[in-house]
């Protein structure tokens, strides 16, 4: 046995912060590892349908838009950049989203190891999906601005910081949705459900702008429409915004608090919480 | 070293009534020497490991902790399926500071996995990923070792390289084990304790303790 004495030289209560810091980092660095890893489950033809995925999809909405409506492009001199910036934005958030808030249900296996928590592995899962949405964009903005041989992103400033501010939305919306989904297995099937309206008024295929005010009124307050506003401003020289840099902000900073707090309440109910074994993220 | 100060650990159960596993437990283990705690089953073997790991928080006192310590010996959660087993001892170093050509090469020679390292752990047979595991946890050269119940697994020749591991660093790591079966104290251990209704009591002797523990885990017939 060891005498007390042995305890006298405690570390002082500021380096205990620091090592903390430091250990939290390494294991969100870890973890971002291992989630790269075992994203594409050692098959090459996932790598491939990241890129070819998005790609179907424009092609088919471009064509629903050109041979069946035979309407003019909602804006600006090419429906395929608005198609991009709103559909491919629209799915690349929703995807992190939906990836991230599965974090916890997934990884439950790692929280008997006493040095994760769980909101590590939703921010890891975030900067990694985050990261391959990222080289998406620029694979397509770059094909894009090649093919048409136009400027997109015109605005570069902003368009990064309406990046770090889309990032920090995903995170918030995923924590959330992380915290409450492994504690009420309900609130999978509604986020599902609320999907579609979402994704209707989030200006993917109008401008929102030209919209109705009474229509206008209601749509404002989805935070997708201003993920994709956000973006838009930064691709169009004349494009009239209706996005709203600080309602984003603030609605993530209430998300992401709420969810810190119901982490913190719920920890050991989110760590027993059962996988429901629900598998199918795209609409 | 680990310091329990006062700690006690209460579970909520459905009616809603609070009831103590342990209470008042004001104890330092392993600094130097190998400790193993008696307790018969359903005493709070796995909740004591649990507060020595950090898994749990106790529900009053504090756990200070010093030199690294281990996750329990016989816990599999940290290793994917998903993975190979190089990736999955990149991810423990990573997550624990260490210097992952080094903790490889002890792996490789310490499991006897040769090219299956390589390979996806789906494809390892049960014995196999007790190897990986086992020898990870060694590769990340732990201060204190914490072992819930019993240190199973591998075959009988990986057995008896995990006791020879044991017996020759015995001067730089501490076990710290929880269990019903007196026989590892004896084998591991110079330090005993007995957990029963809560209460935890110390000996100087490993043969004091296995005596009290035989007292309290009699089953009357």
């Amino acid at each position: 046995m060891t005498s007390r004495a042995e305890f006298e030289a405690r570390p002082a209560e500021m380096d205990v912060v620091w090592r903390g810091a430091r250990m939290n980092t390494r294991v969100i660095v870890a973890l971002i590892f291992r989630e790269a890893a075992m994203r594409f489950g050692g098959n090459p033809f996932s790598y491939v349908w990241t890129f070819v995925e998005p790609g179907i999809l424009v092609a088919l909405l471009l064509f629903v838009r050109t041979y069946v409506q035979t309407a003019t492009p909602a804006f600006g001199e090419s429906s395929m950049v608005f198609l991009l910036t709103g559909v491919v934005v629209f799915r690349a958030t929703r995807n992190i989203i939906n990836k991230a808030g599965r974090a916890i249900i997934n990884n439950r296996a790692l929280f008997d190891f006493g040095v994760i928590k769980p909101l590590d592995t939703v921010i890891a899962r975030t900067i990694v999906e985050f990261t391959i949405w990222l080289l998406v964009l620029t694979f397509f903005f770059a094909a894009v601005s090649r093919i048409l041989g136009q400027e997109i992103i015109t605005d570069f400033q902003g368009f990064v910081l309406a990046l770090l501010l889309i990032l920090y939305f995903c995170l918030s919306v995923a924590m959330l949705n992380a915290t409450i989904g492994a504690l009420v297995p309900f609130w999978s099937d509604v986020w599902k459900i609320l999907n579609i309206p979402l994704m209707m008024t989030s200006g993917v295929l109008f401008v929102p702008a030209q919209m109705p005010p009474e229509m206008l009124s209601i749509i404002i307050w989805n935070p997708f429409l201003h993920c994709v506003e956000e973006l838009r401003s930064n691709s169009y020289l004349d494009y009239i915004s209706v996005g709203d840099p600080y309602y984003l902000l603030s609605f993530s900073t209430v998300t992401l608090l709420l969810a810190l707090s119901v982490e913190r309440l719920f920890r050991k109910e989110i760590i027993n919480s059962r996988e429901d074994g629900g598998e199918d993220d795209d609409l | 070293m680990i310091l329990f100060e006062d700690i006690g650990k209460a579970y909520r159960n459905r009616k809603g009534t609070i009831s103590w596993v342990m209470r008042h437990i004001d104890t330092s283990f392993a600094s130097r020497d190998s400790v193993g705690i008696l307790a018969p089953p359903g005493q709070g073997k796995t909740t004591l490991i649990n507060l020595a790991a950090g898994n749990e928080m106790p529900s009053e006192g504090r756990i200070y902790r010093q030199g690294h310590v281990s996750w329990p010996y016989s816990f599999r959660g940290n290793i994917s399926a998903k993975l190979s087993g190089r990736q999955n001892l990149r991810f423990l170093c990573d997550i624990y500071g260490r210097n992952f050509a080094e903790a490889y090469d002890f792996v490789a020679e310490f499991s006897d996995l040769g090219r299956y390292l390589d390979k996806a752990m789906k494809v390892y047979s049960n014995e196999m990923r007790w190897r990986l595991s086992i020898s990870s946890l060694f590769a990340m050269n732990f201060d204190i070792i914490l072992v819930d119940d019993s240190m199973e697994g591998g075959d009988m020749n990986f057995r008896r390289k995990c006791v020879e591991y044991i017996q020759q660093n015995r001067d730089k790591q501490a076990f710290f084990i929880a269990t019903s079966n007196p026989v590892m104290l004896t084998r591991y251990c110079q330090v005993g304790g007995v957990l029963n209704d809560g209460k935890l009591t110390m000996y100087d002797s490993i043969d004091r303790a296995i005596a009290e523990f035989n007292k309290v885990n009699l089953v009357l017939v």
